[in-house]
């Protein structure tokens, strides 16, 4: 009983972070410009790989293999946002101007 | 000190990745984590030290536990409109002045605001966050400065309490 609750819900969360990763995908795909496709991107690692690792977690129980698991899933929320920062910083810098409205008050802090 | 702190923090942190290594693990991984925390020490937290007492450590918890409930209302949403068959979006890029006085809580908040579904960090110019939104209210739980409150509560290094 115990066994096949804990395969239910690690089942349950793996969908989930699978569901992300597709929605991820899907953004890359159909979002309109370089900023808007980073936030697909960083979402879907943050979102779809935290799930699926809380998944297996939960299947490997509250042992050793369960926190390395736990600790992992902490290193990809500061790794993934970490990552999309740089892109989105580098292509800031690189003068790649974003769709729609920009906050443009005081703007004279170098970006072009 | 500090050095000593950082050091201990890789090495539990290494262990805990690579458990089953025992003491040849311990004496192997020692003298990388001592490397490693001059290294970190002097640059990484050359101007904060994070706090690693079991306080901050709960208080930690409480703020992942918060984050998560906006990350999910908030992701909801996001999948919404990339699902929408006609794909209409506002991007907008806002400027968001931070009241955070020190580096690791201005860290810690842009971090939050880039895992949270709609928001995405750009760049940092001076005091000021610059954000770029898949829809203008997606910015609204910022404005409210709940969520950097409690950063610094958790991780602000003393000055403000």
């Amino acid at each position: 009983m115990m066994a096949s609750l804990q395969w239910l819900l690690a089942g349950i969360l793996i969908l989930a972070g699978l569901f992300f990763f597709m929605i991820g995908t899907l953004g890359l795909l159909r979002l309109p410009d370089f900023y808007t496709r980073v936030h697909a991107v960083t979402k879907c690692d943050a979102l779809g790989a935290g799930l699926v690792l809380l998944g297996l977690a939960v299947l490997a129980g509250f042992d050793d293999d369960g926190i390395r698991i736990l600790a992992l899933i902490g290193l990809v929320l500061i790794g993934s946002p970490t990552a999309g920062h740089a892109l989105a910083r580098a292509a800031w810098r690189a003068g790649q101007m974003p769709l729609g409205v920009i906050d443009e008050k005081e703007d004279d802090d170098g970006h072009r | 000190m500090r050095i000593l702190q950082a050091a201990l923090l890789i090495l539990v942190f290494w262990m805990v990745l690579a458990a089953p290594l025992g003491w040849t693990g311990v004496l192997w991984g020692l003298p990388v984590a001592l490397l490693i925390g001059v290294w970190t020490a002097t640059s990484l937290w050359a101007l904060d030290t994070p706090g690693t007492g079991l306080r901050r450590l709960a208080g930690l918890l409480a703020y992942t536990l918060d984050l998560l409930r906006s990350i999910i209302p908030a992701a909801v949403q996001v999948t919404g409109l990339i699902l929408k068959p006609t794909l209409k979006l506002d991007p907008v890029v806002i400027r968001h002045r931070m009241n955070a006085e020190d580096e690791l809580s201005r860290v810690a908040l842009a971090n939050a605001i880039t895992l949270t579904p709609g928001t995405h960090c750009v760049d940092m110019v001076g005091e000021e966050l610059i954000i770029h939104c898949l829809e203008p209210h997606f910015a609204d739980p910022l404005s409210d400065g709940r969520i950097e409150t409690r950063i610094t509560r958790v991780l602000g290094t003393g000055t403000d309490s």
